[in-house]
């Protein structure tokens, strides 16, 4: 098993001394199954990011790709979209889950569809 | 009322030139809210941003009512648009004169012809910097269909303020709005600090900076900024 982790590299604009919060996705990828763990909020600002860990995760075109959501505190309407296209490349007969998600996201993931390509596996 | 997802991709189609255009940041706000009212038929269409002390600003708005939306929200403390800001998630409220989350704002909204809102958070860079939100003067269910399209507004808001704060040209409003980015990185510091020490809940937390600023007539970031000096004991460096 190969255990791949970035750190967030995002081009923080914010300053005044915030040292927490920012986006970490950490991505760990075995024989036929790839697991992504997304930490902080995805917006316009870290969809770059977002793009950049899911591709490669995407070509290794995993039989189950586990997207875990439990720090995910935030996510707009553009990331889910992006989350979603990248589901549609996955082998057709994988299996893709979107792990406890909060409330709040969950929401959007229905409002975009997402929550239909997927199973939602410790649902708030 | 009903949006439909035709509506909302034309609108969004049309409103995607705004992207590209040479258009000012906020000719480009009115539209989006302009554009928002016609879309939602509803009475009032309103884009907020926060300034330094954490009170959302109309920045552009469709209807005089929305004005009424910030001066109580602001004079109450509370309200949908509030707790969208404050907790960074999609707030409906269908009818307001009976909505226990916010009693003070809820009848005085409903006496200002206020009584269904819909307040959507737009995020920039881990954090909010305002809400996009639309009003009905009477009892209004929103539906998936409208929680949707404000989403796809909200999306356009952020992607205007992020070109904004971005740009080279870096004009009043992108000033406000750095400060009160700034200020709220050193608020959440503070409700850190309190929540270490007192086991307080985010909310408590953040509660206690408010009402402690507001007691002292301090600004908000400055009594924060005191918190954190504090408990690292080390000079004030505030203001």
């Amino acid at each position: 098993m190969t255990l791949l982790c970035f750190p967030s590299d995002l081009p923080a604009r914010r300053t005044a001394g915030s040292a927490e919060a920012l986006l970490v996705i950490k991505v760990e990828v075995s024989q036929d199954s790839a697991t992504v763990v997304i930490n902080g909020e995805l917006d316009l600002t870290t969809q770059p990011l977002l793009i950049e860990r899911l591709s490669p995760v995407l070509r290794t075109r995993p039989r189950r790709l586990v997207l875990d959501l439990a720090g995910t505190s935030f996510i707009d309407c553009g990331s889910a979209r992006l989350i979603a296209s990248a589901v549609r490349f996955v082998p057709e007969d994988s299996r893709v889950i979107i792990r406890h998600p909060s409330r709040a996201v969950l929401r959007v993931l229905e409002l975009t569809g997402l929550d239909l390509d997927c199973e939602i596996e410790g649902a708030p | 009322m009903t949006v439909t997802t035709q509506d909302v991709r034309q609108a969004l189609n049309e409103l995607g030139r705004l992207r590209f255009g040479e258009i000012r940041v906020d000719e480009a706000m009115h539209q989006i809210v302009e554009t928002t009212h016609a879309i939602f038929s509803v009475d009032g269409a309103g884009l907020m941003l926060a300034d330094a002390e954490h009170h959302l600003r109309n920045a552009a708005v469709s209807d005089e009512r929305v004005r009424h939306l910030e001066e109580l929200q602001i004079r109450h403390q509370e309200g949908p648009c509030v707790t969208a800001f404050d907790d960074k998630v999609m707030v409906g409220a269908e009818d307001l004169t009976s909505d226990p989350r916010w009693p003070a704002f809820g009848r005085a909204a409903v006496d200002r012809g206020v009584q269904a809102v819909l307040a959507s958070p737009i995020p920039y860079n881990q954090d909010a910097v305002g809400v996009v939100a639309v009003l009905s003067r009477e009892r209004h269910p929103w539906s998936a269909e409208a929680e949707l399209a404000l989403l796809a507004f909200t999306d356009l808001a952020a992607l205007l303020i992020a070109s904004m704060m971005m740009g080279e040209q870096q004009n009043e409003l992108a000033a406000q709005l750095q400060t009160a980015l700034n200020s709220r990185a050193i608020i959440e510091q503070a409700k850190g600090v309190l929540i270490g020490q007192q086991g307080l809940s985010a909310h408590a937390a953040y509660e206690q900076i408010r009402a402690q600023a507001r007691a002292e007539r301090r600004k908000i970031a400055v009594v924060a900024a005191e918190l954190v000096a504090g408990a690292v004991s080390r000079p004030d460096p505030a203001s």
